[in-house]
């Protein structure tokens, strides 16, 4: 499971410094690994989210010029928050929900990003800009939900009580 | 209970991965792992480099293919091959346009004015950082060929930014428009006058240049050029074209001119820079 998840966080990383760099909107560049931490969030749970969220942001830091560490404080709370809220709900299981989860995560993401950047001394980062790049990306996430949410599950597959297991092995 | 155990783990993880961010980032922002972090970077950016070449060079192929294939199904062939034709044809013009365009760029590097015989490093842009914060782009010569941070860039009209980061092969550069970017300059070129100095702060990709601290006293005129002011202990050598003068209105309280400054670099189709070989003095 740990090398399914390292695999697909070194593939979405490739995707948004090599394919990204190319699609630009607007002006705006997508950002499909917050998108992919939102899901991640919703069908890992909690802490998974949360790992997972720390490690993607860590990653992503080292291709930006922001202060390093900020992706990984923004992409750990949302991977949490995300894993929190959804617990209970049928989200995860409607290809609509996961779409959903992908672009709220992913816009409170870029905002969160510009937030903090504010509060280390960055107050540029809160820009007229923000407005279309928090929707930019989040279209965008909405787009692509059902495939992130279906990486996310092969990242991390449902860890099924003993119980079930065995009694899948024995049917 | 087994419920609320594991709720109180995830609290404890997500508690323990925040402590580690904010240290992360309070370790970076004191500067004692800059180094540490500039070298991962550097790694990084080295490995992923080349496949986002890979992917760049990749898109006008498959293109291409891709248009190639569906003609070749086509019932009407000799339209078929008229478009064909038609398509190679506009790909050399396109292709020859490309080619003068970027010929006319290289003689404009040659013999810079304001390089006053300092020792410069040509390069290649090669990529645009993904971020929706900062403007800044990659440039194909790094450590390796003398390139350092704090250098800075120009293309042929005038200054186009200073260097970021460095590794061996590539380096990042920061655009005079990135929020971030401040650059001191001179605006009263006028012999025997002392210099009249401001700052030029970056507003995005896109935007003009905000310019501070104008002597609310002084005529400015419209397109007049500001030049880097080359202060004492600054950053950047004097004299190099940062922009000309788009618009004047009087400021709040009347304490300064708001100026805004339209960049002589034309930031948004760079593809061959200048880095300078000066490092500020210490």
């Amino acid at each position: 499971m740990r090398l399914r998840a390292a695999v697909g966080l070194v593939a979405i990383l490739l995707v948004q410094e090599t394919v990204v760099p190319q699609v630009r909107i607007a002006g705006v560049f997508p950002d499909v690994v917050a998108g992919l931490v939102s899901v991640a969030g919703l069908v890992g749970g909690a802490e998974r989210g949360a790992i997972l969220g720390f490690l993607a942001g860590l990653g992503e830091d080292l291709f930006l010029q922001e202060p390093f560490g900020m992706s990984a404080l923004v992409y750990t709370c949302i991977g949490f928050a995300v894993g929190s809220l959804a617990v209970g709900t049928s989200l995860s299981s409607s290809r609509l929900g996961t779409s959903l989860v992908a672009a709220a995560g992913s816009a409170m993401a870029v905002a969160g990003y510009a937030l903090v950047g504010a509060l280390l001394d960055r107050p540029e980062m809160l820009t007229s800009r923000l407005g279309p790049s928090v929707g930019i990306v989040a279209l965008v996430n909405f787009i692509f939900g059902v495939p992130l949410t279906r990486m996310a599950r092969w990242m991390m597959p449902v860890r099924r009580p003993v119980s079930s297991r065995r009694r899948a092995l024995q049917r | 209970m087994v419920i609320n155990r594991k709720r109180r783990n995830s609290r404890f993880t997500f508690i323990v991965l925040l402590l580690i961010s904010v240290t992360v980032i309070t370790v970076y922002y004191r500067g004692h792992a800059r180094t540490l972090v500039s070298d991962a970077k550097g790694i990084a950016n080295d490995i992923v480099d080349p496949i986002g070449h890979v992917v760049a060079a990749a898109a006008h192929p498959v293109e291409h293919f891709l248009q190639g294939a569906t003609d070749y199904g086509s019932l009407l062939k000799a339209n078929a091959r008229l478009r064909a034709e038609n398509r190679q044809l506009q790909a050399e013009l396109g292709t020859a346009t490309r080619a003068e365009n970027e010929l006319n760029q290289l003689k404009q590097q040659d013999g810079l004015p304001y390089l006053q015989g300092m020792s410069t490093v040509s390069a290649d842009v090669i990529d645009t950082t993904p971020s929706n914060f900062e403007a800044s782009v990659a440039i194909d010569k790094g450590s390796s060929s003398g390139v350092a941070s704090g250098m800075p860039v120009v293309s042929g009209g005038g200054l186009v930014g200073t260097v970021v980061e460095t590794s061996s092969s590539y380096s990042i550069v920061q655009l005079i428009s990135s929020p971030t970017s401040r650059i001191a300059v001179r605006y009263d070129t006028s012999a025997g006058q002392p210099a009249l100095i401001g700052v030029a702060d970056g507003e995005g990709e896109g935007n003009f240049l905000k310019v501070e601290y104008v002597d609310p006293h002084h005529h400015l005129a419209m397109h007049e050029l500001m030049f880097t002011s080359g202060l004492a202990g600054g950053t950047l050598p004097p004299d190099i074209p940062v922009g000309e003068v788009a618009s004047i209105s009087a400021g709040a309280g009347g304490l300064q001119q708001d100026v805004s400054l339209s960049p002589v670099a034309d930031l948004s189709q760079l593809q061959f820079v200048r880095v300078v070989e000066w490092e500020p003095s210490t």
